[in-house]
């Protein structure tokens, strides 16, 4: 589905961010990604989605090179318009194709129902929980029919049960709808349960320190596993080490 | 909510109409007629022409205004290259009182509305340039990007993101550009003209008619006030979002 291939990357100024990242993600699959602070986990986002320009290496989804606009992300922050009613920011992707307004309606009221926005349709984002504004986000990429999602750190502002709630839910949508996600997140809880890839960051610059397999991923009963348990703290392990390691 | 706002706002009328009719007790010599004697020396006839004359010169300065100052903030916003050419010009031009060019533009322009409505539009352009200018420059980046990510163009960044976020600012200033063209209005009716409230109260004045100088100062607030209740009314319909 899609093939990272030695990505490197320096923000103009010389702040070096990637050193040959490569991972390969296949269809409907799911894929976490998790690493220190500040390593360069939106910028490898960025990158995928082509809000920022390549530099060395190569991106490839389905065999072919990616096109900025394609490939819809949930932004880590300021995703949702805040002038756009919940209905206008769910429909924004379908608007900017200019799909007459029946058709929109036709492809995004069975969205909105599943996942319980139907009643806030006429709300604004400052109306809304944040839980509630996250599926509105969730939305508004589901609406465009995509085949491969990216995520930076959907849940990270959102209360534990909430979180886990929408971790759920997001993993039925998975399922359901046979997406390709790339999530990054903090949270090693959120990574075990919804990647079954899980690659491991290490610090600024950024390369690949492990891929972890977790097949059991997005599985309701493996999050009261002990298998969960293991792999939760393998990459604790894991990310403890790389915030030992002195700075290169 | 809305109740309550016209309640207090006619509240507000009937105390100032009470505190007009003490001045006029109180200050002798009849410059502060009181508000019977102006409501007799209120003529429509004579009224409407030059009330229609004064709001045509401030609703098409504020248009030019507009126009010309809300397209060039939105992009020097977002394009700080051509902003770093600008901004000096405006931050050295900005401080000077435009209205010291009154004479130049009747000599440029004639002594005609041309004249008028440019010097006023070209004072409120400033007003309105820098704010809009500052509300581009202010929009976070992400809210580009999201639209970026959905598929969305140049254009459509303007028109879904740029627009609708310094929406609120523009209308602020426009609300700060009404009060400014009211002022500037009567100073440039006060020049060669036969027509405007500002011709109206002068003439009055010289004729020691202070009934009639207050029906043109009431009508130059009503004016104002009117322009000024539309923008809020477009503020209410246009920017919900910022008002929750
Ligand atoms: N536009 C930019 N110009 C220069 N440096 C940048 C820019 N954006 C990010 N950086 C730097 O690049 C590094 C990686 O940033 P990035 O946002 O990708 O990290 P991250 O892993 O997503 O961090 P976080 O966990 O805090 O979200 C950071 O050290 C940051 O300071
Ligand atoms: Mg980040």
């Amino acid at each position: 589905m899609i093939q990272v291939k030695h990505l490197r990357f320096a923000y103009p100024g010389g702040v070096e961010v990637l050193i040959d990242v490569s991972f390969g993600v296949g269809k409907g699959e799911s894929c976490a990604v998790i690493g220190p602070s500040g390593c360069g986990k939106t910028t490898l986002l960025y990158l995928i989605a082509g809000l920022l320009p390549l530099q060395e290496g190569n991106i490839r989804v389905n065999g072919a090179a990616i096109t900025r606009g394609n490939i819809p992300m949930i932004l880590q922050d300021y995703g949702l318009f805040p002038w756009k009613t919940v209905w206008e920011n769910v429909a924004m992707g379908l608007i900017l194709k200019h799909i007459p307004r029946r058709e929109i309606e036709e492809r995004i009221t069975p969205i909105l129902d599943e996942l319980g926005l139907a009643p806030f349709v006429a709300f604004y984002p400052s109306q809304l929980s944040g839980g509630q504004r996250q599926r509105v986000a969730i939305a508004r990429v589901l609406a465009m029919n995509p085949s491969l999602i990216l995520m930076d750190e959907p849940f990270s502002s959102l209360d534990a049960m909430t979180r886990e709630h929408l971790q759920r839910l997001l993993a039925q949508i998975w399922i359901r709808h046979q997406i390709t996600f790339i999530i990054v997140t903090h949270s090693i809880e959120e990574a075990t349960f919804l990647g079954k890839k899980i690659i491991v960051l290490s610090r600024r610059p950024a390369r690949i320190q492990a891929i972890v397999d977790n097949p059991r991923a997005g599985d309701p009963a493996y999050r009261s596993s002990n298998a969960f348990f293991e792999t939760s703290s393998r990459l604790r392990d894991t990310l403890f080490s790389i915030s030992q390691d002195p700075t290169p | 909510m809305r109740r309550q706002r016209y309640l207090t706002g006619l509240l507000a009328a009937f105390i100032l109409l009470g505190i007009w009719i003490l001045l006029s007790r109180w200050i002798s010599g009849g410059i502060i007629p009181s508000p019977l004697q102006v409501a007799r020396s209120f003529d429509l006839k004579a009224f409407t022409p030059n009330f229609i004359v004064s709001l045509g010169r401030v609703v098409i300065s504020l248009a030019v205004a507009i126009l010309a100052a809300v397209p060039m903030g939105l992009f020097l916003g977002q394009n700080p290259a051509w902003d770093k050419w600008i901004a000096p010009m405006i931050f050295l031009t900005y401080p000077i009182p435009k209205i010291v060019f009154l004479p130049i533009f009747f000599i440029l322009l004639g002594i005609g509305n041309v004249s008028k409505v440019a010097l006023i539009a070209l004072i409120v352009f400033y007003q309105i340039l820098v704010t809009t200018r500052d509300g581009s420059r202010s929009v976070k980046k992400p809210f580009i990007d999201a639209l970026v990510t959905l598929g969305g163009g140049p254009l459509d960044i303007y028109r879904h993101v740029i627009v609708p976020a310094c929406l609120p600012a523009i209308l602020t200033s426009l609300r700060i550009s009404i009060g400014t063209s009211v002022a500037i209005l009567f100073f440039v009716e006060s020049f060669a003209t036969r027509s405007g409230l500002g011709n109206l109260i002068l003439d009055a004045w010289g004729m020691a008619d202070y009934p009639m100088m207050f029906v043109g100062i009431i009508g130059m607030s009503v004016l104002g006030i009117s322009l000024y209740e539309i923008v809020e009314i477009l503020e209410r319909k246009l920017c919900k979002w910022a008002q929750l």
